[in-house]
């Protein structure tokens, strides 16, 4: 089915589910076309030179992974420079900038109001995104087609279309790209993988994960708001609202994007992700092909998007996952795998495989200890390493696509009532 | 988009606090700057995950499976535990045994890990105090760095970790934040062991700790910037051992309870060194005159304390 039909599709499914009547209908994803036709690919970085990659968004967590960069290239783990920050916002892009000139001394950082012109450097290797979520999928289009591999925060993209779309783009190209969904480099989960791999609990029949916390003021209500911040020359406000369509500007949600549905789909996409991800990882699961979720506003009354949460996913593989999610409450489920024969619990740093009862004469309970690991460190270091080698990162685009096709079909699902299908083989998605 | 919305007026931002109970104790993390939620979330994660592998009430821990496999054949370890380990050893040996994390079998015998293993490591107390053997157990753990490995001479041999593990899980911790860039925060286990990063807004002299009174004339408040400090005393935690209320630290030497009242103070750059040294201070009464001090790692700010 070509792009627009299917697209008129979704769109038709979307009011079908009721979607429309609950006041919103959330847009409907153009087709993802990079728009950037400037930039080339930099030579392979030497074995003695350094990684020239840049920063798109440093805001809280870009600027955290500017800080960490730093520390991989000065605790001698890799070879790697910040050379340009871009941000559409000036007080976070100087502030990026000014940590990035201390931080690197001798070394000459270029800041950009337009990421456009990032991209059309030649010297860069790769770009680490780490804008807002709704604009990841135009982000790392852009890079790609400017020849740079990519380093994308995770949710991957707002909705499924876009990671549709990114996926095809990023299969079509020669660039590595990974989703910084850093949980996935833990060891335990490694080990578990080679236990099921192995048959140590036979068919891997469902599955258990969470992200839970608590807040007293609201989740994320502790982003502060920056008075100065406004629509002008501090901010381009178009441009923040960029692929998500021209809205009047609102400073609670420029600061606090993440409660707004427009903006993202809150819990799912910005927290359960983490936990979504290394379970499809462990487990080596095909697509999802049927998600139910429930959603409520439980205490955050003010908040657009909910806070408490419960996704159910069933996989082609002929297995069920099922995912709690909250901000107003911290106790979440218990990580496990149930087998066949075996159950592998990963709630410590390490894995633990108990048997079934009655298999427990043939399979032995086991420990395997698991050395902690600084996730975030590690899954930075996965990326910069590949970008030298070519190989394919950890947090590849098939995986990232399988989470983002769980997160949109419960979003769809939460706000909708109704249980929704994914077809793998025409890549969308339809009402059960 | 609701522009007739109420906006919080700009004002100071409050820390934020995040805690969690882990090794027996309460965990806490205020961070200046409250938009490092996230990154103080995974912080908080870390703590969760060593007390998992530092444990000795575990059964799934490290701390555990040494316990029961190292008398046997050589355990292997990561990394990251062998220096946890190796630290251990060297404060062992700078305090002349005063610190001794292999006296879970001294504690079993005092009855602070129940009747039934109270009876065993009676049972071997006595053997060894027939073969007539130093009582200080860390001797007995031989450590591999090259290999990686732990091997005990000793089945009865009890890693316990409980002196140094906080100090370490916070040292973990503080590493997490200070990789991803957060500059200013407190964090504390249980409020004996705290790890300052940078100053508060209002005090670049330092985090305010209040502590107990060193000596008269003390305030009992030190400025903590860039540095850990850690508190022991002989007050916590107790046991009826005969017709006696004995409190929860011993003397490895001897076996027997550091005699109250005492109270010991240890700063340095590390929580773990804090901690563990806090400890054989609290053992000791005073500094060895031969301590080395562990030369950079622990400033001269160390002392015990009597209660007046």
């Amino acid at each position: 089915m070509p792009n627009s039909s299917r697209r008129h599709f979704l769109k038709t499914t979307a009011a079908a589910a009721g979607i429309a009547s609950a006041g919103k209908l959330p847009a409907v994803e153009p087709p993802l076309v990079p728009s950037n036709s400037a930039g080339k690919p930099a030579p392979l970085p030497g074995p003695d030179e350094p990684i020239r990659i840049g920063i798109i968004g440093p805001g809280g967590m870009g600027t955290a992974h500017c800080h960490a960069i730093m520390g991989l290239n000065k605790n001698a783990r890799e070879k790697v420079e910040i050379v340009a920050v871009a941000d559409v916002c000036k007080p976070r892009l100087d502030n990026a900038h000014k940590v990035c000139s201390e931080g690197q001394p001798g070394i000459t950082v270029t800041p950009y109001r337009n990421y456009k012109d990032l991209l059309a450097r030649e010297d860069i290797h790769g770009v680490l995104i780490a804008s807002p979520e709704h604009w990841h999928a135009q982000h790392a289009a852009d890079a790609i087609h400017a020849g740079k591999d990519v380093y994308c925060e995770k949710p991957m993209t707002l909705r499924l279309e876009q990671a549709v779309d990114l996926r095809k783009i990023v299969k079509d190209s020669d660039r590595v790209f990974t989703v910084g969904t850093q949980h996935i480099t833990q060891n335990k989960y490694h080990a578990a993988r080679k236990l099921i791999r192995e048959g140590a609990i036979g068919k891997p029949v469902s599955s258990q994960t969470s992200y839970c916390r608590n807040s007293k003021d609201g989740e994320w209500n502790y982003y502060g708001i920056d008075p100065t911040v406004v629509p002008g020359p501090n901010l381009d406000w178009a441009e923040w609202c960029g692929p998500a369509g021209q809205a009047p500007f609102d400073t609670l949600v420029y600061h606090r994007w993440r409660r707004y549905r427009h903006w993202s789909t809150g819990i799912i996409g910005d927290l359960l992700v983490h936990q979504m991800t290394p379970m499809l990882f462990t487990l080596e699961l095909g697509w999802p092909t049927r998600v139910v979720a429930q959603g409520e506003h439980m205490i955050d009354m003010d908040m657009e998007n909910h806070d408490q949460v419960h996704m159910a996913i069933e996989f082609e593989d002929k297995h069920h996952m099922q995912i709690l999610g909250s901000t107003c409450n911290e106790y979440g489920l218990e990580k496990m795998i149930r087998g066949y024969k075996g159950n592998i619990f990963l709630n410590s740093g390490n894995c633990v495989l108990r048997p079934e009862r009655i298999w427990s004469d043939e399979i032995e309970e086991q420990v395997v200890q698991c050395e902690p690991v600084s996730d975030h460190d590690e899954m930075r270091l996965n990326w910069l390493n590949c970008i030298r080698t070519r190989e394919e990162p950890i947090g590849n685009v098939d995986l990232a696509t399988k989470v983002i096709v769980g997160v949109d079909l419960a979003t769809r699902s939460m706000w909708g009532g109704r249980a929704f299908w994914f077809d793998k083989d025409r890549m969308w998605a339809s009402p059960a | 988009m609701g522009q007739s919305r109420l906006i919080p007026e700009a004002k100071e931002e409050t820390p934020l606090r995040l805690a969690v109970e882990a090794m027996g104790t309460r965990f806490e993390l205020v961070l200046a700057n409250p938009s490092a939620k996230g990154i103080g979330e995974m912080a908080i994660e870390r703590i969760v995950e060593e007390d998992a592998r530092l444990s000795a009430f575990r059964r799934d821990s490290l701390v555990s499976l040494i316990n029961r496999q190292s008398w046997k054949n050589p355990v292997t370890v990561d990394g990251e535990f062998m220096d946890l380990l190796l630290l251990c050893e060297k404060i062992n040996k700078d305090s002349n045994g005063a610190f001794d994390p292999t006296i879970g079998h001294q504690m079993a015998a005092l009855g602070f890990r129940g009747k039934k293993a109270r009876q065993k490591a009676v049972n071997y107390r006595e053997g060894i105090e027939k073969k007539d053997t130093a009582v200080n157990g860390f001797p007995l753990l031989h450590l591999n760095p090259k290999e990686g490995t732990v091997y005990s001479e000793s089945s009865d041999l009890k890693l316990d970790l409980g002196a140094v593990g906080k100090g370490w899980a916070l040292d973990m911790a503080a590493e997490i934040l200070k990789a991803e860039g957060v500059e200013t925060a407190l964090l504390h286990g249980g409020t004996s062991t705290v790890v300052a990063l940078g100053h508060p807004p209002n005090n670049p002299s330092g985090w305010k700790i209040k502590t107990r009174k060193l000596h008269s004339g003390s305030n009992g408040v030190v400025n903590l910037r860039d540095a850990a400090l850690s508190v022991s005393a002989c007050d916590g935690r107790t046991t009826k051992y005969g017709d006696k209320e004995i409190g929860h630290v011993l003397d490895p030497r001897s076996g027997k309870p550091v005699p109250e009242p005492r109270a010991a103070i240890a700063i340095a750059n590390s929580a773990a060194v804090a901690d563990a040294w806090s400890t054989a201070l609290l053992v000791l009464g005073e500094p060895p005159p031969d301590m080395p001090l562990h030369m950079a790692q622990v400033s001269s700010q160390f002392r015990t304390m009597h209660k007046p």
